[in-house]
């Protein structure tokens, strides 16, 4: 990953330089080449007037012409590719010049390129044609020298360039491979490490505190659902254990009837126990992986909580508790069978407990447009360091009090899910020695033209 | 043999109660760590079963006060089966461990060599000159044959066997084979012993007149 970015990264600098200097070096090459000629063909402009000029002065004795000793230094017929002139009367015969005999006459005044001679003709005042020419191989040779220069000096540059890019795409990119050696680390051995993010104050260390953010959650989560597997394990082995123990006793020899049916008696209370759970903990799996909807019906609050303290009275009657409904008509959308499910949790907990004799107040009100239910008890309390930790999965105040009473420890747990899913809250209030009030606050329905 | 049996879950601990006093032990039950601490400072048991997790004062403490005074064998039970969580309580000072849901064969087989550690003895299987004990499978032989005992005169034989050419007085022997809740009374083990006589031979057991019993290995 790291290197595949390496070497794109390099391959978009390699392009990007050598289009740079490829078109340095062609502009530059170009642009001398340009001048080379312009400096030729300005020389021998020069030389064609200045001879025109001569022929003016021998007026019409064109082949008369003589040049003076200037000519003869420039045109040095000796040496070879040396600067050359001809002249043409106006009939096109050739009439002089130290240019070959065989050079042809041109149509045109102008320039033309002849072999690698240069030339320019220009017409005289006689009518007739004058020529010079050179040859331009010098300049030729020149550029190509230079072309192979910039094209040495191009590609040294490159490769130097190159290897600096690729020393610097590796740096940069090593924090990227380090954070990348961490993170796969962290995920495949130890969730507890992190990246260090000492000394990346760049983009690259908000990637990695980013990460570490990440990491952090990832972990807390892995935590809480190794803790949440160990305590749901736990909560099956113990009714697990009474069962096979139970049976494996049962088995040993022969037993009488009223002693078997002891055992299937018991084994169903731990079989019933263990469903209960199994209940719960499929309840909030659904509710995590936010397979369960709540209906959102129009429920009037106060026959729910009447019926589900009537279904509860034999509870009420065995722990010898009074229970006290206050209810008005109160609306709210939501779902029937888990609205049931709060009143039935949050009374049953008040019913267990509570002290013998004690009281249970449920009241049903409206407060600022939220339906309000909130359910008292006069038990022992919740001591203040349990209160935050209640709506936990597992939580036990007093793992034995709530065992005995056939608690599974999840139902707080549910009865928040419920009440976040309808928009609403929960909140508990308690004092030691004196009891506990839980109060749920759900929105409520809007008022429509049926209600009375 | 007496084994305290602390366990909060009132159904695990009946079966298991149950089951010990099946294989002829003298069980007593307690519900919440705080009794169970009581029962194992106050009586000489030959070995405990302690829950972890308990009420009012945890398998722990339990353990680790009980250690203060007695070294009496002491089997934990955890539903918890962490590394961590064995470690922790095989040093608090438990001698075994059992992981709950356990075979309830296997928990008998622990107190087992719990017990016959707790007396000193290595080998299941005790020799007292033509009497044979063997307390993996409960057995008593007499000259290789198979001897019928009552659970009760099994845990006398055991108990004297196990504390073999030591003078074991009438009260070891009635707080070991009894447990709390038996309303009998301590001249039944004279009966007891009387009838091991019949069974293993009348030289089997010595009687120190107003001290107690002893068996010669």
């Amino acid at each position: 990953m790291g290197k595949s970015l390496r070497l794109r990264l390099l391959a978009w600098y390699a392009a990007i330089l050598a289009g740079v200097l490829g078109a340095f070096g062609a502009v530059l090459y170009t642009r001398l080449e340009a001048s080379l000629l312009r400096e030729v063909e300005a020389e021998l402009t020069a030389h064609v007037q200045a001879l025109a000029h001569e022929i003016e002065d021998v007026e019409d004795d064109a082949a008369a012409l003589d040049l003076g000793l200037e000519y003869v230094r420039y045109f040095r017929p000796e040496t070879p590719g040396a600067p050359s002139y001809a002249h043409w009367d106006g009939g096109g015969r050739r009439v002089g010049g130290n240019s070959p005999p065989d050079l042809p006459r041109p149509e045109a005044p102008g320039f033309r390129d002849s072999g690698d001679r240069r030339e320019i003709s220009v017409a005289t005042v006689t009518g007739g044609t004058m020529l010079v020419g050179r040859s331009i191989r010098e300049e030729r040779e020149r550029l190509a020298g230079l072309l192979w220069l910039l094209a040495g000096t191009g590609a040294g540059v490159f490769a130097l360039a190159m290897l600096g890019g690729f020393l610097l795409a590796g740096r940069a990119l090593a924090p990227i491979r380090k954070i990348t050696e961490t993170a796969a680390a962290i995920s495949a051995e130890d969730l507890s490490r992190r990246i260090d993010v000492g000394r990346t104050e760049s983009e690259l260390g908000t990637l990695a505190r980013t990460l570490n953010d990440a990491f952090a959650r990832i972990e807390a989560s892995f935590e809480r659902q190794t803790r949440f597997t160990a305590d749901a394990s736990h909560e099956l082995r113990t009714p697990l254990s009474i069962l096979l123990t139970h049976v494996e006793l049962a088995l040993k020899k022969d037993r009488t009837a009223p002693e078997y049916r002891e055992t299937l008696e018991t084994c169903l209370r731990a079989a019933q126990r263990m469903r209960a759970t199994e209940e719960s903990l499929l309840t909030l799996a659904r509710a995590d992986a936010g397979e369960l909807k709540v209906a959102r019906d129009r429920v009037d609050l106060k026959p729910v909580v009447e019926e589900t303290v009537a279904l509860l009275a034999p509870l009420a009657t065995e722990r010898r508790v009074a229970v006290a409904v206050e209810a008005s008509p109160l609306a709210v959308a939501g779902d029937r069978e888990r609205l049931r499910e709060v009143a039935t949790n949050l009374v049953t907990n008040a019913l267990r407990y509570n002290r013998e004799g004690g009281r249970v107040e449920v009241r049903l009100s409206r407060e600022n447009g939220a339906a309000v239910l909130s359910v008292a008890d006069t038990g022992i309390g919740i001591p203040e360091p349990d209160r935050a930790h209640l709506f936990e999965r597992f939580y036990r105040v007093d793992k034995a009090r709530s065992r005995e009473l056939g608690g599974s420890g999840l139902g707080l747990a549910i009865t928040r899910w419920i009440v976040e899913a309808h928009g609403g809250t929960i909140a508990v209030a308690s004092r030691e020695g004196e009891g506990t009030t839980f109060t749920v606050r759900l929105p409520a329905a809007v008022a429509t033209p049926q209600d009375p | 043999m007496r084994v305290l049996v602390v366990e909060d879950e009132a159904d695990l601990a009946r079966a298991v109660g149950r089951a010990l006093e099946e294989e002829g032990y003298a069980v007593d039950v307690a519900t919440d760590g705080e009794a169970g601490l009581w029962n194992a400072q106050s009586w000489e048991y030959d070995a405990v079963v302690l829950d972890l997790m308990l009420p009012r004062v945890p398998g722990e403490t339990v353990l680790k006060r009980l250690r203060e005074k007695k070294k009496t064998p002491v089997l934990i039970l955890t539903a918890r089966d962490g590394v961590a969580d064995r470690v922790r309580g095989l040093d608090a000072g438990a001698d075994d461990y059992l992981v709950k849901p356990f075979a309830l064969e296997e928990l008998l087989a622990r107190v087992r060599a719990l017990v016959r550690r707790g007396a000193g003895e290595a080998s299941p299987v005790i020799r007292l000159g033509e009497v044979e004990v063997d307390t993996a499978a409960r057995e008593v032989r007499r000259r290789g044959k198979l001897v019928d005992l009552a659970a009760k005169e099994y845990a006398l034989v055991e108990l004297l066997a196990l504390h073999r050419g030591k003078l074991v007085t009438r009260t070891k022997i009635y707080d070991h084979i009894y447990d709390q809740s038996d309303p009998t009374l301590s001249n039944v083990v004279d009966v007891y012993v009387s009838n091991v006589r019949k069974k293993l031979g009348a030289g089997f057991i010595e009687t120190r007149r107003g001290e107690g019993y002893i068996v010669r290995g």
